[in-house]
């Protein structure tokens, strides 16, 4: 049959990895995949090897108390994760290519409790600067991901962590209707 | 988005709609709609408080005392209403000592359970009655300067895992009940990972501490 996209049809089929239970022999064998050092520098001349340590995990990392990842969030969508640390930064990483895709620094207010919202780049997150007064700001939203667009180097190990399998949800969820019952009452006493 | 007086120990944002909770020092819950500045509700507690938010977006969890978590409808009502009484009121049972507020709260994925953690205790309850707790496990407490250690069950709500004191990540099986040996353990971290998520769906596990780790079965299969 001839092919509706003449040359494509050479083209690899992406097939999805089959699924896997979580066993606790397959929980034994999870090892770190990726290491980002938060603290590091991105040089430009830097390999992208450098910069992520693939197997070796040192057991000994240097600590940097300016740069403590106090909070991290998936999306519940998109394969981002976000993350917040002690120096204001709240960075992404996309977690198919295992690569940071971006950072949006919060010089002024701090980041902290990073929350991932529906939005692909929008992030939740609390400030730790503020003023302790009812006027300024406590949370934000920001574009996190957006000030360090394709900083990964491109697609040639964008294939890492995509082949990991799937882990099916939880199989018996259970209905709150059956047990909850909704009666508010005007007054809430702690 | 304004109105905390003291400083923030938990932010929550809904799977459902653009709505968020956040929670402070003195206590304070709010609401917010995250296209506005003002707050929508406010839930007042006695105490250091901390939220979290159900996958499925019908409840909230509010931790405000050493004795209970209670469980509220996500559905805030606006402006000044008067907050609803909560859904069900959890009792933390023995495991935190009867005097030690939870840090940080974690529903399973499938809304069936919640983790509660904090003074080097992890009890997994039941979400819907207050019974006594499923599985306790002892992480240890956080090192000082660390951030509380946050709980995260695994996609398929058979495992919950923590950041250790002793910088491993550990992670328990919920079936086992009591206070069950850990199923897993992952060391390598060079601090107390007290930031943990599960990926959503896949087997991939975020954990930070001074350093970002992607756990993956095989390191990631390559």
């Amino acid at each position: 049959m001839a092919s509706l996209y003449p040359g494509a049809h050479h083209a690899p089929v992406p097939t999805a990895p089959a699924a896997l239970d979580l066993t606790p022999a397959v929980l034994a064998e999870y090892k770190p995949a990726r290491v980002f050092k938060a603290s590091e520098k991105r040089r430009a001349t830097e390999s992208e090897r450098d910069r992520v340590a693939l197997t070796a995990f040192p057991p000994r990392l240097q600590t940097d108390p300016v740069t403590r990842i106090n909070s991290l969030s998936f999306h519940r969508v998109h394969q981002l994760l976000f993350t917040a640390s002690d120096d204001g930064v709240i960075r992404a990483y996309d977690t198919e290519a295992g690569a940071a895709v971006g950072e949006t620094p919060c010089p002024r207010t701090g980041a902290a409790h990073v929350a991932a919202t529906h939005a692909p780049t929008a992030v939740l997150h609390a400030c730790t600067k503020a003023a302790n007064d009812s006027t300024s700001e406590s949370v934000r939203v920001v574009e996190g991901g957006r000030g360090r667009e394709g900083s990964d180097g491109g697609g040639a190990r964008r294939a890492h962590l995509s082949s990991l399998p799937p882990l099916p949800p939880s199989s018996k969820p259970r209905t709150p209707s059956a047990t909850w019952t909704y009666t508010p009452t005007p007054t809430f006493a702690t | 988005m304004t109105g905390h007086t003291t400083r923030v120990t938990a932010v929550a944002a809904s799977p459902l709609a653009d709505t968020a909770a956040s929670a402070d020092e003195s206590g304070v819950v709010l609401f917010h709609d995250i296209r506005a500045p003002k707050p929508t509700a406010t839930l007042r507690t006695p105490a250091r408080a901390t939220v979290a938010f159900d996958e499925q977006g019908i409840v909230v969890a509010v931790a405000a005392d050493a004795a209970h978590v209670k469980i509220f409808s996500a559905k805030a009502p606006g402006g000044d209403a008067q907050f609803p009484a909560p859904v069900v009121e959890l009792a933390l049972g023995p495991a935190f000592g009867g005097a030690v507020r939870p840090d940080a709260l974690a529903f399973e994925p499938a809304g069936r359970w919640l983790a509660a953690a904090g003074g080097g205790a992890l009890a997994v309850l039941d979400a819907f009655r207050s019974q006594p707790p499923l599985a306790v496990a002892r992480p240890g407490p956080p090192p000082p300067g660390c951030p509380p250690l946050r709980p995260a069950f695994s996609p398929d709500g058979e495992y919950v895992a923590s950041g250790c004191d002793d910088c491993a990540v550990r992670a328990w099986r919920v079936r086992d009940g009591g206070a069950p040996p850990p199923a897993a353990e992952w060391a390598g971290h060079a601090d107390a990972p007290s930031a943990l998520a599960w990926a959503p769906g896949r087997h991939l596990v975020a954990a930070g501490c001074h350093a970002l780790a992607l756990w993956a079965p095989g390191g990631g299969g390559v």
